[in-house]
């Protein structure tokens, strides 16, 4: 039996033939949805802030012998600090560098410097490196300093010692969460050998890292 | 099969060895602050006053009684007493023409020239090689008799960066012991120390 289009199926095939003429083509069905993405980083940032010094009027000293603080009767030296350079706010200030200036110092002098280092980013630091990287002491006046100090970390007390050296040993690798901070007491204690009329200053800088970098 | 890289990772290879070839490296995220320390220190400084040297015969010359007691003036001018300023801290004193009995009060000044407070010590008569210390207000008398001497102000005082000059002062009195035809010279030497550790 012979097939047969029929009228519609005629029709069909000629419709067919128009489409395929004017380029047009056959599809299958489909439709589409956006998936968008927002990746925020987030930041690694350290500031500095002095939280003053123990020398404003009466000097701090200590006794010759024992070298325990004694009770000033006298404002002949100074210790001063400024904070410069703002570096982020939190509610508090903190700064890019700090400066500590001692002045008219003498044998048995001994003023407290306090240097708070604020993790102010969103990513846990670890203190990576303290360098030295202006050091100008013709008179040999850092060899006649005695230091002690006690480290905090968010107000409680997790160390204490004596030496530079040794708080560098503490400090290293310290890690600091966000908004968390390490804040270093130090005292200065000029001995019996402090040269007279000398100067002298040095610079200090300290990289912190992401946590997960240092090891 | 093999491996491909695929568009992506075409571009991130040439992108990578565009860094490299850049001299860009990968690093860390890291932050820096600095710390700055600045130190000085002061002096202690102290030095007789030039000119200050001051003695008290200029004129008939003076007594007194052993213990530097009872002071009075005699009815002529025989000794005379001289002195100067060796350096910052002694002064050479010399007696010329002396005999037993004389007597003759002193005083020189001295003025704080450092940045840190002093309190003066005791000082030091060096006379014929020997040294004493002359307590504020004590009679100290040399070894061989010759001599004696009290001080009489400003030992064991605080001086303030800033102040005038001191005042530093004297008796001396010249007893039997004491040879002819010999000039009496002895010297003081003043020494101060930083206010804290006196």
């Amino acid at each position: 039996m012979k097939g047969k289009l029929g009228k519609f199926g005629f029709i069909l095939l000629a419709l067919a033939l128009c489409l395929s003429i004017t380029g047009a083509a056959f599809a299958k069905w489909s439709d589409t949805v956006t998936v968008e993405g927002t990746v925020n980083t987030g930041s690694v940032c350290v500031g500095v802030l002095d939280t003053g010094t123990s020398d404003s009027g009466i000097d701090p000293r200590v006794d010759p012998i024992s070298l325990e603080p004694v009770t000033g009767d006298k404002d002949v030296a100074s210790t001063i600090s400024t904070n410069n350079s703002i570096k982020c706010e939190d509610g508090v200030t903190y700064y890019q560098s700090i400066t500590e200036t001692i002045a008219n110092a003498y044998p048995y002098y001994a003023p407290t410097m306090n240097a708070l280092l604020k993790n102010c980013g969103s990513i846990p630091v670890k203190i990576e490196d303290i360098s030295v990287t202006s050091f100008d002491d013709p008179d040999d006046i850092l060899s006649s300093i005695t230091w002690k100090w006690e480290l905090t970390y968010n107000d409680i007390v997790v160390a204490s010692g004596e030496g530079l050296s040794a708080l560098a040993k503490i400090v290293d690798n310290y890690q600091i969460e966000p908004g968390d901070y390490l804040d270093a007491h130090i005292t200065a204690i000029f001995l019996e050998s402090t040269p007279q009329g000398a100067s002298g200053s040095l610079t200090m800088t300290i990289t912190a890292s992401q946590w997960n970098e240092v090891s | 099969m093999k491996p491909r890289l695929g568009k992506f990772g075409t571009v991130l290879l040439a992108v990578t060895l565009a860094l490299a070839v850049a001299g860009a490296g990968f690093a860390k995220w890291s932050d820096t602050v600095v710390i700055n320390g600045d130190v000085s220190t002061g002096t202690v400084c102290w030095h007789f006053v030039s000119g200050s040297f001051f003695q008290h015969d200029s004129g008939l010359d003076e007594t007194c009684e052993p213990g530097l007691i009872n002071v009075s003036t005699l009815d002529k001018d025989v000794g005379n007493t001289t002195g100067y300023f060796q350096d910052d801290h002694m002064l050479v004193v010399t007696i010329n023409n002396a005999y037993p009995c004389y007597y003759n009060e002193i005083s020189a000044k001295e003025q704080i020239c450092g940045t840190i407070p002093v309190v003066l010590q005791a000082p030091v008569l060096t006379y014929a090689s020997e040294d004493y210390t002359l307590p504020s207000g004590v009679v100290v008398t040399t070894n061989d008799g010759v001599l004696e001497f009290r001080w009489m102000d400003n030992t064991g005082q605080q001086f303030d960066p800033g102040g005038g000059p001191v005042e530093l002062s004297f008796e001396m009195h010249v007893l039997q012991p004491a040879p002819q035809s010999t000039a009496i010279t002895f010297t003081i030497t003043q020494s101060a120390v930083q206010w804290n550790e006196a």
